[in-house]
Formats: structure tokens, C-alpha cells, sequence
């Protein structure tokens, strides 16, 4: 299968970029095709903006989510946006490796969301959950948190992480289609000892082994919600 | 009493900052100071470098994200004000909480018995708006993850008070200048409601 890694880690050395590096050698000796957008490597710009667009539907006005769509039509969408869309389209199997910051990915992936998830090109017309655009493609969200697992539990602190993920793996994977698997998190990775990171990421790359026949997590049916009272932007 | 407000939208003269406008003249109007940050405009730098993306930074604020710390510590509100992009805010918005939000001291450290939010005595508000409806917000539970990302992970952490989250929809193609009127007078009322007996 055809993997695409989206790492988001500022440091090479970091316990995050490891995951990312064990996934790369795990992967390859497995025979599959892998490929790492490494956004901090990539200096990927996260800022939507209408420097996005070569030319402009509408030169006065900028609704963003519409000049992707002419922009994608037009063939003038920024050459940065284009070469991870197709990527994005080739892969089978999308993992988004990442440290929790504030609840949510840092910014640099944030910012990859917001201007490589295009309408038109990741959704729109109706293609969404059920009859999303990437239908058939499995993602993995991999993160670590600076928490321990404890403080994600039901009664813990800050609640189960699975609120904390739910606008990646609902509002934005299942959204455009994908079947998520069950997320693989270091808890607490920058406090381990070197010993508890070598389990850490053997156990890693023990999923990884097994990942194309894991079953994905429950997928959000549009069936069972119905009409929610939203349209897409053509309608 | 001094307002922080970071603003994020790539256009001006959208719905966002028409909202950012009435909160500012409210709360100005009700005799408090206001301080607007307009990231797209400023051309803020959301990516978090490698010494700063950590829970103990390793070297000083660099200066764009000293100028907003300064202007947080000297604020005893803030309020964010940005459309809601894939259930979060914008990564503009998203690396402001990422950078100005600092470990090792600032807005958060540690005490034997867990995180220690720093920024005590702070209020916070969030106006976000989308261009799905209010009802579909609420049904598909898009606002409670919100608001744990806001509420919990973020204003708590730091020790804050979270005063509202005030989310409109729909905005855009399928609004009327009639809702349009109805969202900046909730806006307003919301800014008299919080801050007009200070």
C-alpha cells in the first residue's frame, strides 16, 4: 500500500520524530511505499491567504473555501497546496504524527488542514461522510501528549483524549470520507527514560506490522444524522 | 480595565471582523482600553520554532512573541475572534496559542500536584461564527468540541476564566443582512453583559 506520513514536529531529535522515523523504517521493510510530508523540514507555510491563488474568481472579495474551488479548476492553485493533494491522493493509508498542543495539532498542521482540505478537491457537492472524496483511505492519527494517560480518562483532568481528537477524526477525516484506526499516543513522551521510549516505540512499529488489517474505528453514517440543515457551498 | 483582542481572518471587511468592530466599539464605549491584533494583518508567524515548542522553552521569547505576551500579562480580558476552519480556529489563530501561551513559567508551569495555570485573575471570551447553522453546531456536537479545545485545554490550563463562547452561524451565503444585524447585537450585548458594570 501507498502510506503518506504528515509529521509535525519541530524537533528532529524530539520523541515525535521518532515515531515518525520508526514508521518510515517499518513500512519499507514491509515492501510498502512510503512518503513523509515533513512540514518544519518543508518550511510549510500555514497561513491561508489569497497568495493561495494564481487567479482570482472574484479579484474583490475573498471567500476563501470558493477561490480553492476556481483555483483547482483553473490550475492556479499554489504550487505547494497541488503537490500534497496529490500525495494525499495517492495514499492508501494517511498517518498524521504530531504533539498535542492546546487540545488540538500545532499550527504548522493546523495550517496544512486548512489549505490542503480544499472544496472541491477534498470536499463539496455533497461529498461528504458517507460519500466523502477520500472514501476508501484509512488514517491513523500518532501523537504524544506532555500529559500522562491518567489525566485523559473520563474523570481525569482534561477529560478522554477521544473529545480532544474528536474535530481531526470527526469534523475533518470522516468528514472528507476516511476510516480512522485507533490512535497510537506516547503518553507523557517527554518524561520517559530511555528504556520505557524503546518500549514505547517497539510497540509502535508492533502496530505498524499489523496496521493494513486492523479494523477502522466506527465511521460517522450520514444516515444516522439526519439532514443536519447543511449545505454545501454549490447548492 | 485593558482588553486584548486577536483577530484572525484573511479578509478584511468579512463578517469576522464586523464582529471584531462591534465587540472593540462596545467595550470601548463602556470606557475600558482596547488593544486589537489583526494576525493576517500584522503577517503573525503561527509556526512555533523548536526552543519554544516545549512545555519548558529552552531560550527567551523571540520579540513578535514577547510583544504579545507583554500585552497579555498588561490585559485582564482577551477575547479571540475568528471563524471556525475543520472544527478549530485558524492555524494563524492556532499557532498565537501555540507560541504566546509559553510553558516554563508564563501561562502554565507545574506543582507537585499537576499543571498550574499562571494567568489567574484573567477573563476570556471566544466569538466564532461558521457558515453551517446554529442547530447543526449544537446536534453534531462540532460546539462541545469546541468547547473543550477552548474551555478546558486552553483558557482553564492557563488558569483564565472563560466567560462565553458566542458562536454564529450560519454566516455568509446563507444569511441575511437581518441575522447579520441580530449576530452584532448579540455581540454587543454580550460585551454590556460581561463588562458594563466594571
Amino acid at each position: 500500500m501507498n502510506v503518506l506520513i504528515v509529521h509535525a514536529h519541530p524537533e528532529p531529535q524530539s520523541f515525535t520524530t521518532s515515531m515518525m522515523k520508526t514508521a518510515v523504517e517499518e513500512f519499507t521493510r514491509a515492501g510498502h511505499a512510503v512518503e513523509v510530508s515533513d512540514l518544519y523540514a518543508m518550511n510549510w507555510n500555514p497561513v491561508a491567504s489569497a497568495a493561495d491563488f494564481g487567479s482570482r474568481k472574484n479579484p474583490d472579495y475573498l471567500v476563501y473555501a470558493l477561490e480553492q474551488r476556481h483555483a483547482w479548476e483553473a490550475g492556479t492553485l499554489a504550487p505547494d497546496i497541488v503537490a500534497e493533494v496529490q500525495k494525499l491522493q495517492k495514499a492508501d493509508l494517511v498517518i498524521f504524527n504530531f504533539p498535542v498542543y492546546w487540545f488540538s495539532v500545532p499550527a504548522i498542521l493546523k495550517g496544512w488542514i486548512d489549505r490542503v482540505f480544499a472544496l472541491d478537491v477534498a470536499y463539496g457537492g455533497g461529498r461528504w461522510f458517507d460519500r466523502g472524496v477520500y472514501r476508501g483511505k484509512r488514517a491513523l492519527v500518532a501523537c504524544t501528549t506532555g500529559a500522562r494517560a491518567d489525566r485523559f480518562s473520563a474523570d481525569g483532568l482534561f477529560g478522554p483524549l477521544d473529545w480532544v481528537l474528536h474535530p481531526l477524526r470527526v469534523g475533518t477525516l470522516n468528514f472528507c470520507g476516511f476510516d480512522t484506526l485507533e490512535p497510537f499516543v506516547g503518553w507523557a513522551a517527554g518524561h520517559l527514560g530511555d528504556a520505557q521510549r524503546d518500549a514505547l516505540l517497539a510497540s509502535w512499529r508492533d502496530r505498524l506490522a499489523g496496521v493494513e488489517s486492523e479494523p477502522p474505528q466506527p465511521f460517522r453514517h450520514l444516515t444516522d444524522f439526519p439532514d443536519p440543515g447543511m449545505r454545501d457551498h454549490r447548492s | 480595565m485593558n482588553h486584548l483582542v486577536v483577530l484572525a481572518h484573511p479578509r478584511p471587511g468579512s463578517f469576522t471582523h464586523r464582529v471584531c468592530d462591534a465587540w472593540c466599539a462596545a467595550v470601548g464605549e463602556l470606557g475600558h482600553q482596547v488593544v486589537l491584533r489583526d494576525l493576517h494583518a500584522m503577517g503573525f508567524d503561527p509556526v512555533a520554532r523548536p526552543e519554544e515548542a516545549t512545555t519548558r522553552p529552552s531560550a527567551p521569547p523571540a520579540p513578535d512573541v514577547q510583544r504579545e505576551m507583554d500585552l497579555l500579562v498588561a490585559a485582564q480580558a482577551v477575547t479571540f475572534i475568528a471563524p471556525v476552519w475543520w472544527i478549530g480556529p485558524p492555524a494563524i489563530l492556532k499557532g498565537w496559542l501555540d507560541r504566546v501561551l509559553r510553558g516554563g513559567g508564563f501561562a502554565y508551569g507545574y506543582s507537585p500536584t499537576g499543571p498550574t495555570g499562571l494567568l489567574r485573575g484573567k477573563q476570556a471570551m471566544v466569538l466564532s461564527s461558521a457558515g453551517s447553522t446554529q442547530q447543526h453546531f449544537l446536534d453534531s456536537g462540532k460546539l462541545e468540541a469546541l468547547r473543550v479545545m477552548w474551555q478546558v485545554g486552553t483558557v482553564e490550563f492557563c488558569g483564565m476564566q472563560m466567560l462565553e463562547h458566542l458562536h454564529f452561524g450560519p454566516v455568509g451565503s446563507r444569511s441575511t443582512p437581518e441575522m447579520v444585524d441580530g449576530y452584532l447585537t448579540q455581540v454587543r450585548d454580550a460585551a454590556r453583559r460581561h463588562f458594563g458594570t466594571r
